[in-house]
């Protein structure tokens, strides 16, 4: 899948949807409401380190950009037995969209609208985020530790 | 599908030279064949008839029903080598025959005596002849003799094996404590969708399923895996590694799970328990969920990777009813007699056949995530210690109390795939209809 680029355990995928005629305004509000909160449903899902939406071109389209942990088959269908609601909250908004329940036409749907990474660079490449967030707990726990000693 | 209902079997592949012919010949055959459903009702002998993707094709099963089907199971499984881990000794190059090439048929015969077994075999592969048909192997698979010469439910490293399997709603079955999903209400059956197409599954709703709907409900998919285990490697790991003879048959308690009795770690963490494995009430009654760090039953362990229950901490662990698979095994060659002082190089393993309405999100999920990549459930690296695709190089991770944990360095492959194909298998009235099916 040349719209995948991976590097060690991250994948990055970056998709354009048309968004539906006088539906951004609505999309606004879902995206700022998902993604408040340090996340919610999003971290919940624990394999995705960084995600991105942004509507441009006049409001006309959305860009999706993501950098998650495994492969895109894999990561993908786990969203969509997940969180299917929301993922037809986002890209119901925008022109052909499958529905998120119907996993081959969801893929293809993502992946139809995905354009090729020219460049990818990451500092962690063999770390997921379950390994990034154990190690900072046990670093908090080491510096109670210490704190308690001294 | 119940595993060692039947302790003899032949996996007969077959592929279709005349698709009238054969066409008509499955038709014929579907009258003798058992259901998924109707599993009890014959006590003596199982006929089973699925088609690859490639047999489907072949037999004339018209282009827009043939495009319906899901791609893993047009493409077939030696092209999903690298999803599955099939690589190395594993890949398909070095499959035996006849799954070097892509089979078209399976023809399972299942029988409670050797007898019964050969003359159903003899008076299949003799009707093949007219009908279009033609054998391209079959696989002699029968339950292992235990030390006084009776047949046990046991796998050639020495387990027992085939205690769990998914309870199902409407199966007819009694759901024992263990076999279905565990919720606030105790265990309950998973939906028959998971298992069977056209039916509503895990998520409530009937998915879309391959076309004509009246050739594909209450079809299902089988998936026959065909591995070689390495028994002399298996054993000379276990004696590397531990620390005196109790210690073998805790390393090994630990790899799977289960110790070789059947008893569950999870219920009998300490030492073996005859008695509870051999209770089918008790011997699976229990979720992890008062394990997570898994210092009971090691979260690497084969069975709680294969079946997580609710032992999984965060996120993944919410979607494990969504990949379960109905499981039926047999072994295949000579057991490799306990007291061998050598590898006496014998083929021998299993034949697996896994049930699921859906390859990708069940058996591909299963194999992919959950034995060859341990971040689902935080063992980074560690594959599964009995099944995963190891090199040598892998490791195993046993949670302790009071001590640090144990790491088992150096973990080759015990198990190397030897062959496989994905198959549909029809309901009976859509295998009767076959004949009328063409293009």
């Amino acid at each position: 899948m040349t719209v995948v680029m991976k590097v060690g355990k991250i994948s990055a995928l970056t998709a354009i949807t048309k968004i539906l005629p006088d539906h951004a305004a609505a999309l606004r509000q879902t995206l700022q409401g998902l993604t408040a909160a340090s996340g919610g449903k999003i971290a919940s899902l624990g394999t995705i380190h960084i995600v991105r939406w942004v509507i441009f071109d006049n409001d006309t389209r959305l860009l999706f950009a993501t950098n998650f942990d495994g492969d895109v088959e894999d990561y993908m269908r786990d969203f969509a037995e997940r969180a299917p609601e929301g993922i037809d909250a986002i890209w119901g908004h925008c022109e052909g969209y499958p529905g998120a329940r119907d996993y081959p036409k969801l893929r293809d749907y993502i992946l139809g609208s995905a354009i090729e990474t020219t460049g990818y660079y990451c500092a962690y490449p063999n770390s997921t985020v379950a390994d990034i967030n154990k190690a900072l707990a046990w670093k908090a726990k080491f510096d109670t530790f210490l704190d308690q000693i001294g | 599908m119940r595993p060692y209902r039947f302790p003899f079997a032949h996996y007969h592949l077959l592929n279709v030279s005349d698709p009238v012919k054969a066409r008509r010949w499955f038709s014929g055959v579907a009258g003798r064949c058992t259901s998924v459903a109707g599993l009890d009702a014959p006590p003596s002998m199982a006929f089973n008839v699925a088609l690859s993707w490639q047999g489907l094709s072949a037999a004339g099963l018209p282009e827009a029903s043939l495009s319906s089907f899901p791609q893993e199971f047009q493409q077939g499984m030696a092209a999903r080598a690298d999803r599955l881990g099939d690589v190395g000794d594993s890949a398909p190059a070095r499959w035996d025959a006849p799954f070097n090439e892509r089979v078209h048929a399976l023809v399972v015969v299942s029988a409670m005596t050797i007898a019964d077994r050969d003359t159903a075999s003899t008076a299949l592969l003799s009707d093949l002849r007219d009908n279009g048909l033609t054998a391209v192997g079959a696989i002699d698979a029968k339950l292992l003799a235990g030390p006084d010469g009776r047949l046990v439910p046991v796998e050639h490293f020495g387990y027992r094996d085939g205690i769990t399997q998914p309870a199902i709603e409407g199966s007819g079955e009694p759901a024992l404590p263990g076999a279905g999903i565990s919720d606030a209400n105790g265990w309950r059956a998973l939906k028959a969708g998971e298992f069977v197409l056209g039916r509503p599954d895990e998520t409530g709703a009937v998915p879309d399923l391959p076309t004509p709907a009246s050739f594909t409900g209450n079809g299902t998919f089988v998936v026959l895996r065909k591995l070689h285990q390495h028994v002399w490697a298996f054993r000379s790991f276990l004696r590397s590694s531990a620390t005196d003879e109790a210690d073998v048959a805790r390393v090994a308690a630990k790899l799977m799970g289960r110790w070789q009795s059947g008893a569950p770690l999870a219920l009998a963490a300490e030492q073996d328990d005859p008695m509870l494995a051999r209770d089918p009430v008790r011997n699976n009654e229990f979720t992890y969920s008062d394990d997570l760090r898994g210092t009971s039953c090691p979260i690497g362990a084969h069975v709680r990777r294969v079946n997580p229950r609710s032992g999984l901490a965060g996120p993944n662990g919410t979607s494990v009813h969504r990949h379960r698979l109905l499981r039926q095994g047999l072994p295949y060659g000579s057991r490799l007699p306990a007291d061998a002082t050598a590898d006496d190089g014998a083929e021998r393993g299993a034949i697996m056949l896994l049930v699921n309405a859906d390859i990708a999100r069940q058996f591909e999920f299963v194999q992919k995530v959950w034995i060859n990549d341990g971040d689902f459930a935080g063992l980074e690296n560690d594959k599964d210690p009995i099944i995963g695709g190891n090199d040598g190089s892998g490791t195993f991770t046993i949670p302790r109390v009071g001590a640090p944990r144990r790491r088992l360095p150096g973990l080759p492959a015990f198990v190397s795939t030897r062959g496989g194909e994905y198959f549909f298998l029809p309901g009976i009235a859509a295998l009767r209809s076959l004949a009328d099916r063409a293009s």
